[in-house]
């Protein structure tokens, strides 16, 4: 395995459905690791999922997957992607061996010791049809036929939607043992986001079809903070910010009055290091107060900034240099 | 391709068996009519029609196209093995009804129509259903089933219109054929390049079907 391959990498996705326009996504992700690709319903992930798996044509964009265009040699491809879509589609009135049977012929590397030995652990049953197995099970049979062709890069599309919470907790549970893998790469979408939280290196956020970052876990988590301080120095964070809250008029144009310059704002800035680089002080000031944001925050800030009137512009988008904000 | 071909079938199975049974039920009972060669062509129209449908709708209930696409094959050979499983079970329903009619023929119970032998008659249909089933398989890739099931049905109909053509037309037409094959047209001798034109129809629409099902989106 040659160290930095991309497992992933994608340049300029572009698909116009009119309603609805997924906007130059680029990311990539390295191989042996882990992306969680999380944005609302409707953002656009799972559109950038069928095209990476050719369910759905890019009207432009290249997509690679180690190495090899996706687009063009779209069976190689396959053969090297474990995909677990949102729904599992199979064939009801098959079995569960009938469906494994039918899906190994078109792998070259299917193991079935490796796909009886899932279904044991998952305790499905081979004789049992399709159709009788429970929505959790599902999900853990398809993970079994995913797994069992030895993929290099795994695929989740929110295999946990529409799980009740147990079967979702067994479900979590079972995924986590599979893709903490290092050998293998793993591109993991979800809404629910805690889960990614725990075992994602990279994440993605995607909204409205554009994708607003992609980079590492712990650099997103360190940027992204919600700081409340007075009125008086909220200019100062601008260069910053991504989101202000509850700015006075008055502090905005400048003529604030003494009351007023004291109030307290809340700022989401997604520049935390630089921001700790350029005002060390800022940490140690009084009457301003630093909070930890999750994956989850940042979601809700997005949809807020968004709700509030504010669009994001490309500015908002980090996956280039901190430099462009 | 052939496990494609294995899946459709197998899938269908139920189907088929309840066919093939009611075929040869229908055909025994019935072919002491006088009309009983027309069951034994009925059917023979019937079965490869209803499994096209069938197996279509299978996919439909099952997502099964989204599935396969998410699998190391290309679109063409998804729509080509729909293709290939079809010409089987016309193949072989044709074969089944074959033995079938023999055997009512034995029997003597089925009165053949002297100018047209049995196997002639058994494979008449299948220009009618080579037609319909390329329109359909390609209608279910580009729209999806229930659009391909309401267009073909109507089909069949096509093949009504010289019945409901003014009886001058008909006549001119009759001549018009009589002339081009310098003579009445003897069905048996003109017979394989009608079949074969229809199997060639058939395999211009999947192929039309497999580069509309390529270019698709699968939502």
């Amino acid at each position: 395995m040659q160290d930095g391959m991309l497992a992933l990498e994608v340049r300029g996705l572009t698909k116009d459905y009119g309603d609805f326009v997924l906007k130059d996504v680029s990311f990539s992700l390295p191989h042996g690791y882990i992306m969680g690709f999380i944005g609302q319903n409707g953002a656009g992930k799972s559109t950038t999922i069928k095209c990476i798996m050719n369910l759905v044509h890019p009207d432009s964009g290249s997509i690679k997957v180690f190495g090899i265009d996706a687009l063009r040699d779209e069976r190689k491809v396959k053969q090297m992607v474990g995909y677990v879509g949102e729904e599992q589609p199979f064939y009801d009135e098959f079995t569960v061996s009938q469906m494994a049977r039918f899906v190994a012929r078109f792998y070259l590397h299917w193991d079935e010791g490796l796909f009886k030995g899932l279904c044991r652990k998952y305790g499905i049953s081979p004789d049992k049809k399709v159709k009788s197995l429970s929505k959790g099970t599902r999900v853990k049979f398809a993970l079994s036929l995913a797994l069992a062709h030895k993929p290099r890069l795994l695929i989740l599309d929110e295999p946990m939607s529409g799980l009740d919470p147990v079967a979702r907790h067994e479900v979590v549970q079972e995924l986590l043992d599979v893709i903490q893998d290092e050998n293998r790469s793993v591109f993991f979408s979800s809404h629910i986001v805690e889960d990614l939280e725990r075992v994602a290196d990279y994440i993605g956020l995607i909204h409205q079809g554009t994708l607003l970052f992609s980079r590492e876990k712990d650099d997103i988590l360190s940027n992204w903070k919600r700081i409340t301080l007075p009125a008086e120095l909220a200019p100062r964070l601008k260069p910053y910010a991504f989101h202000t809250k509850g700015t006075p008029e008055s502090t905005r144009t400048g003529h604030a009055t003494a009351s007023l310059q004291k109030a307290p704002v809340t700022v989401v800035v997604n520049r935390f290091v630089d921001l700790i680089r350029d005002f060390p002080e800022i940490q140690r000031s009084d009457g301003i107060e630093v909070q930890s944001l999750g994956l989850e925050d940042i979601m809700l800030v997005v949809a807020e900034k968004e709700r509030s009137g504010l669009s994001l512009s490309a500015g908002d988008r980090c996956s280039a240099p901190l430099s462009s904000f | 391709m052939v496990e494609l071909i294995r899946k459709d079938i197998l899938l269908n199975s139920k189907t088929l068996m309840q066919l093939a049974a009611f075929a040869g039920i229908a055909i025994l009972a019935f072919s002491r009519l006088e009309s009983g060669m027309a069951f034994v062509v009925a059917w023979s129209m019937m079965i490869p029609y209803s499994y096209a449908l069938m197996s279509c709708y299978t996919e439909e209930l099952n997502k099964g196209l989204a599935f396969c696409r998410s699998l190391p094959i290309s679109a063409s050979t998804i729509v080509w093995s729909k293709f290939a499983s079809a010409t089987v079970v016309t193949l072989a329903s044709g074969a089944y009804l074959f033995v079938l009619g023999r055997l009512a023929s034995y029997l003597g119970w089925l009165r053949p129509d002297p100018s047209l032998p049995f196997g002639a008659a058994l494979t008449l249909p299948w220009i009618a259903v080579f037609v319909i089933q390329g329109v359909f398989l390609l209608l279910f890739f580009a729209y999806g089933y229930k659009r391909a099931q309401s267009i073909t049905t109507m089909l069949p109909l096509l093949f009504l219109i010289p019945l409901v053509l003014p009886q001058p037309i008909r006549t001119k037409l009759s001549a018009s054929i009589t002339a081009l094959f310098g003579g009445t047209p003897d069905l048996r001798s003109i017979l394989p390049s009608l079949v074969a034109l229809a199997f060639g129809i058939d395999v211009l629409l999947t192929w039309r079907a497999s580069k509309v099902f390529e270019a698709k989106d699968i939502p």
